[in-house]
């Protein structure tokens, strides 16, 4: 569903993207981190 | 390592550090997650959301958002944190001063679900199911405005559809638009006549007190008597027992 999204450019706010806990206790919160720096990072255990 | 720049930057107030596993099941992610003893918040992508947002396909990237939620810095493909350039860059950004990576204007973007469905609508404008689908987004975030005017859309391509008449006459209701609800429950009625539930939310405007604070079952009844009801298998088995329809005796389960 997301095949045409437009890629976000350096300046652009990020969007409220919400996502499970690996864990599965819970959800991470992209905005909750608002007013702090956030760094992401992405890997795969595959 | 990951860890370990947490712990070294754990006591910084203005700083987080998130990592997003992009897996199709949490098993393997999980396993890895515990094994690392991580103790800063790591999320399981299974659908692949955030490399739709940085417009990569492959892992491992890495990204930061400012303290307004820009995106301030990326390392797209192979960012190796176990790298000291890497790691040196991923200090930077932590400590340093951000303007000197960007300072551009920001802008507000929509969530996530409803600009998914507008991007798959530039491909198939006229495809009804996916315009309810962005309906009943908008309708999840509030924008209900935005929202009558995508169900009115839905109903261009696909009149009968009757959960769009529903929601449109839902919205008016919020919107103290009680006269407009009901007629647009009544348009859905006029193309699905046999929609019981649009009947009842029409009863539950015209006549509250037979809904609240107790719902009378036999007003119900003597309303479907007296408007008639094509096809007696469409209505709910209590009101059909009520109305003597002996057939659904045979029917294990009420619906």
């Amino acid at each position: 569903m997301a095949k045409q999204m437009r890629a976000r450019e350096l300046g652009d706010v990020f969007p409220p993207i919400k996502l499970p806990s690996v864990t599965g206790d819970g959800e991470v919160d992209f905005t909750s981190f608002r007013g702090r720096r956030l760094l992401v990072f992405s890997w795969s255990s595959w | 390592m990951w860890q370990r720049f947490h712990e070294r930057h754990a006591d910084k107030p203005g700083f987080a550090l998130v990592g997003v596993a992009i897996d199709a099941l949490p098993d393997g992610a999980r396993a890895f997650t515990e094994q690392s003893g991580c103790t800063f918040p790591m999320a399981l992508d299974s659908r692949n959301l955030l490399n739709a947002v940085l417009g990569v396909k492959t892992v491992t990237n890495a990204f930061l958002l400012d303290e307004e939620g820009r995106l301030r810095w990326q390392h797209l493909h192979g960012f190796r944190v176990a790298r000291p350039e890497m790691l040196a860059m991923a200090e930077r950004v932590v400590e340093g001063d951000l303007e000197e990576f960007v300072a551009s204007p920001g802008v507000v973007q929509e969530s996530l679900e409803v600009e998914s469905l507008r991007a798959e609508l530039a491909d198939r404008p006229d495809d009804a199911d996916y315009v309810l689908m962005l309906a009943e987004a908008l309708g999840r975030e509030g924008r209900d405005e935005e929202a009558l005017q995508t169900y009115a859309r839905v109903l261009e391509l696909r009149p009968a559809d009757s959960t769009a008449h529903y929601a449109t006459g839902s919205l008016l209701l919020a919107a103290g638009r009680t006269d407009d609800a009901v007629a647009a429950w009544q348009r859905g009625l006029e193309v699905d006549p046999m929609n019981f539930t649009l009947r009842k939310q029409i009863w539950m405007v015209q006549f509250p007190d037979r809904f609240y604070p107790e719902i009378d079952m036999a007003f119900q009844v003597e309303q479907i008597k007296k408007e008639g009801f094509p096809d007696l298998s469409k209505l709910p088995i209590s009101i059909r027992r009520e109305l003597g329809d002996h057939a659904v005796d045979d029917l294990a389960i009420d619906v």
